[in-house]
């Protein structure tokens, strides 16, 4: 087992974009920057635990710097830290923070969520409905123009299903030469999906996107993210950028089907139950997805033993996968490359009346990765031949 | 560009992937881009050896 990932949601719910889809943006208000003392008290009960801290949000950089700096004095302090990311929108990233946290966070890992130029980032919105992509991209510059390596995450959307979209995307991405990893997570917003509460541009045309009982109209289908998938690898590879970027969901199938472990959540066996997440009021949960589908939200202060507490949460998660996945993963001609997902999105899948549709878009992907690889094997052996081996 | 294009480079990716040291424990999920930034400058640093396109 790997260090605990800790998501320290240094902003709440707070961001300065309100993209439609986002999960955090549909939890009860909470209001407040995490308190120092509330991430002293956290580590100190949990001391001794090897972690990776992931400040994340709503947006984590609306807190001062002053508050960040003070955040990563406790987390360099902390005796058994493996490591800081941060995974931001970009669009307050300037000099001076990315100095900040280079600085104070020695060797910390940069992510932006970046969903592509113009149409692509539809649905990640200001509260005036105005796309947000040109001040993320200004941000990702400011990295690019600092030497600074990062990852992104891009949220496929009904945004990326338009003909051309996966085109689109990676041209975008050409010129960002300091771009280390690109990871697609599918939008799979189901019709339980809550509306935003604000009276803003934003939260109405959330709320004219809502459908009853269907899913949102930003949201798309699991065959809809196997395609995008698909067509996105076809320019990975045909443009040859694995040798400048990693590429997920297709990495991690790799690595499993050549019998290596996915470190992804989404393609690893452990699932996401080495995740603990620290809101600032104080409550800490698994992990920190929708307010839908809740997991083991507690307040601190009623937890005698964190790690009492982490260990229960990863127990009844192992339990849960036992009694109501197991059987269905364990028969699965594509276990090997599939893993069985994270148990939050089977959970999300199944309620939704999606499993089905979920596990054949699974078996898609899966199988167009073993194709790939029996060709690639022809081709390594043509090569062999002529080689005379 | 051809299939066959496709191929030979998926063919090169697993080679390079294969020869690349396994990460060591360290995690991702699906909203975490960060903490796979480094698996990949063991490729990037080949890859900037033997390929011959002008690319980075």
């Amino acid at each position: 087992m790997g260090p605990l990932l800790v998501i320290l949601k240094l902003a709440g719910q707070q961001c300065n974009l309100d993209c439609l889809y986002c999960y955090e943006r549909r939890k009860p208000a909470g209001r407040g920057h995490l308190d120092p003392a509330v991430l002293q008290d956290f580590l100190t009960r949990i001391e001794g635990t090897p972690i990776r801290a992931l400040l994340h949000g709503g947006e984590p950089l609306l807190v001062t710097r002053h508050r960040m700096s003070e955040l990563l004095d406790i987390l360099n302090g902390y005796s058994a830290l493996e490591g800081i990311a941060i995974q931001t929108n970009g669009t307050l990233l300037d000099e001076e923070w990315v100095r900040l946290l280079n600085d104070a966070a020695k060797d910390i890992e940069w992510g932006i969520s970046y969903d592509g130029t113009a149409g692509l980032s539809e649905f990640r919105q200001t509260y005036r409905g105005d796309s947000s992509w040109a001040d993320t991209a200004r941000g990702i510059q400011v990295l690019e123009d600092m030497g600074m390596p990062y990852g992104l995450i891009t949220v496929v959307t009904r945004a990326h299903l338009t003909a051309g979209s996966a085109r689109r995307l990676a041209d975008s991405v050409e010129a960002f030469t300091q771009m280390r990893s690109l990871k697609l997570v599918p939008c799979f917003d189901g019709p339980a999906t809550a509306a935003n509460q604000l009276r803003t541009v934003s939260g109405e045309r959330q709320r004219n996107l809502l459908r009853p009982q269907a899913n949102p109209l930003w949201s798309v289908e699991p065959h809809e993210f196997a395609r995008f998938v698909d067509e996105f690898q076809s320019e990975w590879l045909e443009r040859e950028a694995w040798r400048r970027y990693r590429l997920d969901p297709i990495t991690s199938l790799v690595e499993n089907l050549r019998g290596r472990r996915s470190a992804y959540s989404d393609f690893n066996d452990n699932s996401d139950a080495d995740v603990v997440t620290l809101y600032p009021d104080g409550t800490i949960a698994a992990n920190d997805r929708a307010n839908e589908v809740v997991s083991g939200e507690v307040s601190l202060a009623e937890v005698a033993d964190i790690r009492a507490y982490i260990e229960d949460i990863r127990e009844s998660m192992r339990s849960e996968w036992l009694r109501d996945y197991a059987d269905v993963c364990s028969s699965c001609e594509v276990y090997d490359g599939c893993r069985g997902s994270e148990l939050f999105t089977r959970r999300q899948m199944r309620l939704s009346g999606r499993e089905d549709a979920f596990c054949d878009s699974r078996k898609e992907m899966v199988g167009k990765i073993r194709g790939l690889l029996d060709r690639s094997a022809k081709v390594q052996a043509a090569g062999r031949e002529r080689m005379g081996q | 560009m051809s299939s066959k294009f496709n191929d030979k480079s998926f063919a090169e990716f697993v080679n390079a992937l294969d020869e690349m040291a396994e990460p060591e424990g360290v995690g991702s999920t699906a909203h975490t881009s960060s903490v796979s930034v480094r698996d990949w400058e063991a490729i990037r640093a080949a890859s900037n050896a033997t390929d011959n396109t002008g690319r980075e």
